[in-house]
């Protein structure tokens, strides 16, 4: 007989420890130990058989690896909160002793700690921390938006505004974004950096208060390391695309009087920067040319239609990019400003407001040149003639149209075409909207065009088989074993289900449009 | 500034005529007396009150906070306390007497200069650099493997469940497309309809919890047994019962078989039948055996079923594998139990048909980002669900009477009696 095995001492029992069992293993407070965690990036597991973890009692806990907990007793941060614990008995003790030069001695010394190693471990490629970035920055964008209070430091709300002024500098010179979209939570935004979609979310402004619900120490924690990500990828992304680190405007205007009424002059710059609306200076090139498909003599049809698709595909991107470069805007105060200029100045656009609104305006509205002017009411006042006045929805839309959408479905006081989300992913069968379906005809307007004849003959073809599967349906059907019979019932009724869906929401839309157009008699 | 003001409001003064009237009887008084000041004072607290709450009552650390990272920078430009103590008379002293001692000496300030510069200046140097040094370093290392092996720490070794990807839930889940703020007719029915299903699904609940707790109605509690009876279930026979009565006597019919010997009728056997009986085990067996053995022999016929069955058999522990597979992508996806909460979900962000605003100046925003972000932790499990804890005290207050509270009524008591 071999030794007797006890109970807790292998398998799942020694895989996990408790949480307050690693409190108590690392000798730290409930709140130190939550705030490593999540600078460290530990999270807790569900184990997969509690009772076996836990004693035979299957009650709920949180539990981790015990293995992330030994290394994280070997985290230097760990032995700073220590220090910082310590630090604090020592000043406390040199303030109730009424020891003033002590304390300022003390403070002067006072444990600091950097995340930067933490950075680099959890992210040990760019890439890795791009493909992350989508929570730092919704974080860093929210915490911008607040005002100080209590409970949250000037200091890091302001960290967080320079953070998102910085990258919206990034995304305007390298022209990386692609989607915009205003939904009732926020303004959604994507960007291709480097090849990896990042998205992230904005809230609309003077809306944000904070929930009884929501732990702020947490969240506070959270944008500690966001803060020092967001950082270092500002760093490397303003590298890439030459330009200075920190930022600096390009022409440094002397100040006039006018500016000062605005902010201190201590501000002044950082305010100059946040309105975005001139470029940033760059650092000299070493060499570079932007990279140029190269043409290469193909040999088989198959991938000389890749590398046309591909080419579309780049096409139709340059359009984009360049979209608002011959525009001219100018927006009125009562539309959301900061959104605006960052989506008009990324697609190459020229844009100011009022002067009197906000620092860094560039011309003035009486302007003879501007093209489009953004409003938000109805029209008051003089009207120049030479410039469109249109509402706001038409950049967004125009950006996810990829084009310059006609400006007559956007001109105030008109009953706008809805806005879209770019986001969806429609799958076979689905309805689709008819807005929806001419946004996508639009987006692939011109490869259509081009490869129409070829798809007139696969349209031929398929009829036929469709044809001709339809007479041999039943046949097959009969044939088929019981199972896959069945299977296939299954699938033709959850099509006939979809399908009848689709129908009744088109039914629907159809008695909505006929209403409308009553409507509009009636009024008339 | 005030001064200034002061002053001009006193010429201001002295340019008007004063008016000479009498104030004499109350009403007078409120006829002539000005009180524009005192109302625009008002004016101005109410308007602050409406405007998140009156500066002059605020605390200066509401209002202000005080810029140290600008001090700090100064104080770098200038001559740092401790620069000053690092770089003073003592290296100077020392440099005369050896020169490389100070060498040494100078690369240690340096050192820590650089370190508390580095505090600083994080985020201003590309973290992901790859070293251009790497193969001196490697060399150095090798150089000095011994050495290094017994002075260097060693980085502690990174375990494998590190950065276990906890969640495949996007980090950002873009909203519904009928939450735009104007949607078309489809997209904003669909979304309407989803929240609607939360609704419905959580009133269910709630009326399953009412119906499990309500009290039983007269009919059912008069049906109901009575204490006496449920406390005496089964202590005496009960014989109003017929069937319980017939049950009671099969038992004792039962009993009284079991009192006889087990197999008392049954003889015992002979050596014969004994035999017989061993013989025609033994047989059995056999036939048995060769049964089997027939089985096997013909399985060889049977190749094609038993390939056949094999593939089924196959085919069955694929399907399960991946129904497994996709299970556990699906679970993948979703908050596991962390703690003593349960995650729950929020509400969905929607507006009303008539909420709909077509432009963006009337939209009304809707949720809250603060609580999606936290949901969203909690979603990916990054975080556990946990109730807040709201501050509360430690030990209770005790509670005691003064001695003059105590006394009052007395001494009330003795006051009235001296009056009288």
């Amino acid at each position: 007989m071999g030794k007797l095995r006890k109970k807790g001492e292998s398998g799942a029992a020694t895989l996990y420890i408790a949480r307050n069992q690693a409190l108590n293993k690392l000798q730290l407070s409930l709140p130190d130990f939550r705030r490593l965690c999540i600078l460290k990036g530990i999270y807790p597991v569900e184990p997969k058989n509690k009772k076996k973890v836990n004693k035979g009692s299957s009650a709920n806990r949180t539990y981790y690896y015990i293995k992330d907990i030994q290394w994280l007793a070997h985290e230097p941060v760990l032995n700073k909160f220590r220090e910082f614990k310590s630090f604090l008995k020592k000043l406390k003790k040199a303030i109730g002793k009424e020891e003033p030069r002590t304390a300022e001695k003390l403070e002067e010394n006072k444990p600091v700690y950097t995340l930067d190693h933490i950075v680099k471990e959890r992210y040990p490629t760019f890439i890795d921390a791009i493909r992350d970035l989508d929570d730092a920055l919704s974080m860093v964008v929210l915490f911008s938006s607040l005002p100080q209070t209590d409970k949250i430091e000037g200091k890091v709300v302001k960290n967080c505004k320079r953070l998102y002024v910085e990258f919206q500098h990034y995304i305007i010179a390298s022209k990386s974004l692609r989607k915009v979209f205003f939904s009732i939570k926020g303004i959604y935004y994507q960007a291709e950096i480097s090849g990896h979609p990042v998205t992230w979310i904005t809230p609309h402004s003077f809306c944000q208060d904070m929930p009884a619900d929501v732990d702020f120490r947490i969240m506070l924690t959270f944008i500690e390391f966001y803060t020092t990500l967001t950082g270092f990828v500002n760093f490397k992304l303003f590298n890439t695309v030459n330009l200075h680190y920190p930022p600096k405007l390009t022409t440094t205007e002397t100040t006039s009087d006018n500016d000062n009424s605005y902010c201190q002059e201590s501000e002044l710059e950082s305010e100059g920067l946040a309105a975005l609306s001139r470029s940033l200076l760059t650092v000299p090139k070493e060499s570079g040319d932007d990279p140029v498909i190269d043409e290469f003599p193909l040999e088989t049809e198959t991938e000389d239609e890749q590398a046309q698709k591909a080419k579309n595909e780049q096409e139709s991107l340059d359009r984009l990019l360049n979209l608002f470069s011959e525009c001219k805007i100018f927006l009125s105060r009562e539309v959301p400003r900061e959104s605006l200029v960052f989506i008009i100045r990324s697609f190459g656009g020229e844009v100011s407001w009022p002067s009197s609104l906000a620092l860094g305006s560039s011309f003035e509205e009486t302007d003879e040149t501007i093209t489009h002017q953004i409003v938000d009411r109805p029209l008051q006042g003089h009207r120049f003639l030479s410039r469109y006045y249109i509402q706001p929805q038409w950049m967004a839309d125009s950006v996810n149209y990829r084009r310059l959408l006609p400006v007559e479905d956007y001109f105030p006081g008109v009953d706008l075409p809805p806005h879209l989300s770019p986001f969806v992913k429609e799958e076979e069968g689905d309805y689709i909207p008819p807005e929806r379906q001419a946004m996508l005809e639009e987006m692939e307007e011109e490869p259509i065009e081009e490869d129409e004849k070829e798809e007139a003959d696969d349209a031929e073809t398929k009829t036929e088989t469709a044809t001709m599967t339809k007479e041999e349906r039943n046949l097959a059907k009969m044939v088929m074993p019981k199972k896959n019979k069945r299977l296939l019932d299954k699938i033709e009724y959850s099509k006939r289900k979809k399908a009848s869906q689709v129908k009744k929401l088109q039914e629907k839309r159809k008695a909505i449009d006929e209403q409308k157009t009553a409507k509009k008699i009636k009024t008339k | 500034m005030e001064s200034g003001k002061g002053v001009e409001n006193a010429q201001d003064n002295v340019k008007k005529k004063r008016k000479r009237v009498s104030k004499k009887s109350k009403r007078s008084w409120r006829k002539h007396v000005d009180i524009t000041e005192i109302e625009e004072h008002l004016d101005e607290v109410r308007r602050q009150e409406r405007t998140g709450g009156v500066i002059s009552l605020k605390r200066s650390e509401e209002l202000f906070y005080v810029d140290k990272d600008n001090d700090e920078i100064e104080n770098e430009a200038g001559e740092s306390k401790v620069s000053k103590v690092l770089t003073g008379k003592k290296r100077k002293l020392k440099k005369d007497d050896n020169s490389d001692e100070s060498s040494d000496d100078e690369a240690r300030t340096a050192a820590i200069k650089n370190r508390k510069n580095r505090t600083q200046k994080t985020g201003v140097y590309d973290l992901w650099a790859s070293t251009s040094n790497d193969n001196s370093k490697e060399d150095e290392a090798v150089e000095n493997e011994h050495y290094l092996k017994m002075t260097k720490k060693k980085a502690v070794k990174q375990p494998k469940t590190a950065y276990k990807v906890r969640s495949t839930a996007p980090a950002l889940a873009v909203c519904h497309p009928g939450a735009s703020y104007n949607p078309t007719f489809e997209d904003h029915q669909t979304l309407l309809h989803a929240a609607c299903e939360v609704e419905i699904m959580k009133e269910k609940e709630i009326e399953k919890i009412k119906r499990q707790l309500a009290l039983p109605s007269e009919e059912e509690l008069a049906k109901l047994p009575s204490w006496e009876e449920e406390m005496s279930q089964g202590l005496f026979g009960e014989e109003s019962d017929g069937e319980g009565g017939e049950d009671s006597d099969d038992g004792d019919d039962d009993e009284s078989g079991t009192m006889l010997p087990a197999g008392g009728s049954k003889e015992r056997k002979t050596a014969k039948e004994k035999r017989k009986a061993n013989e025609r085990k033994k047989e059995e067996q056999s036939s048995k055996l060769q049964r089997k053995e027939k089985v096997k022999e013909n399985e060889v016929f049977r190749v094609k079923s038993l390939k056949k069955l094999m593939k089924k058999d196959a085919e069955k522990t694929k399907e399960r594998q991946e129904k497994k597979q996709k299970k556990l992508v699906e679970a993948s996806s979703k908050p596991q139990r962390l703690g003593r909460q349960k995650f729950e979900e929020m509400n969905i962000e929607i507006q009303l048909t008539d909420e709909v605003s077509g432009s963006l100046r009337n939209m009304k925003p809707e949720g809250n980002l603060f609580e999606d972000r936290f949901k969203n932790l909690q979603r990916r499990n990054i975080i556990e669900p946990r109730r807040p804890v709201m501050p509360h005290r430690k030990y209770k207050l005790k509670e005691y009477e003064k001695r003059s509270y105590k006394n009052f009524n007395l001494q009330e008591k003795l006051k009235k009696k001296k009056k009288s």
